[in-house]
């Protein structure tokens, strides 16, 4: 397969991820978008990494990194969230208004 | 058609649908499987790629570990377990029309990049464990002091206060 077909599929996840962080209230839908386009952006590394203009496995080194900062992201939003909801009681993002003056 | 097109084919039409059914769904923990799904599709993906090992961690840290963390995070917040929306219609066409012509221009620029020959060699993970532990190690072991805090630092936002 070329390199255009696999950067036009992350290019349609991608912009999935983002119409679902733009358009949901509820923040943790607002997370699985998040992951969503992390997952695209990490799809464009690797296809890079073996079908670029100079392929090197390096490019696998650094999905791998990314995939584990993508899981750190993963937990320290799901903690943000949960330490949230005990205040408010709620998980939409939009009564999240507390600095609001 | 050879294998490796149909397999594509098939694999990304799983995954795009996953997406889609993630965005439109109305309950969030069908939301949460259908990210399974599009995370398991994007393994498929790594292996057509020859990233064998970063197809098997994708299934181990997404499709296994983020997937059930999410689950926790909705049944230990969530009550009614729907996503009711929502904001108002005009926000959401306005919204679409945007990231659609975001798309257009993201597949137009994509569709121009040139098609080049090259000798890609496959790697087996040993060679990708040395790559990782010498050219790549101070990035490795920032890494896991970046894990290490993050997972610390996690558990002592969400614990619940304790009266000083």
């Amino acid at each position: 397969m070329p390199l255009t077909s696999y950067l036009s599929l992350s290019a349609v996840l991608f912009c999935l991820g983002l119409y679902g962080v733009t358009t949901k209230k509820n923040s943790i839908i607002v997370l699985f978008s998040i992951e969503l386009m992390l997952n695209a952006a990490n799809i464009n590394i690797v296809s890079f990494s073996k079908l670029g203009p100079y392929p090197h496995p390096s490019g696998q080194v650094l999905g791998l990194f990314s995939i584990a900062v993508a899981a750190a992201e993963a937990a320290v939003g799901l903690a943000i969230l949960i330490a949230l909801y005990r205040r408010t009681q709620t998980v939409e993002a939009d009564r999240f208004d507390t600095l609001k003056g | 058609m050879n294998a490796e097109t149909v397999a594509f084919t098939i694999l990304s039409l799983s995954a795009i649908s996953g997406a889609i059914l993630m965005v439109s769904l109305s309950r969030v923990v069908h939301m949460a499987i259908a990210l399974a799904l599009v995370f398991l599709s994007i393994a498929g993906i790594y292996l057509l790629l020859s990233a064998q090992f970063l197809a098997v961690i994708q299934i181990l840290v997404y499709a296994g570990g983020i997937s059930i963390l999410m689950l926790f995070g909705i049944m230990l917040t969530h009550h009614q377990l729907r996503d009711e929306l929502s904001i108002g219609k005009a926000h959401t066409i306005l919204t679409f029309s945007a990231i659609s012509i975001f798309l257009i221009i993201l597949l137009a620029s994509v569709n121009q990049v040139p098609i080049t020959l090259n000798r890609y060699t496959e790697v087996a993970v040993g060679e990708l464990g040395k790559i990782m532990l010498t050219s790549h190690v101070i990035a490795f072991e920032v890494m896991s002091i970046l894990l290490f805090v993050a997972l610390v630092g996690s558990i002592l936002i969400a614990r619940k206060k304790v009266n000083p």
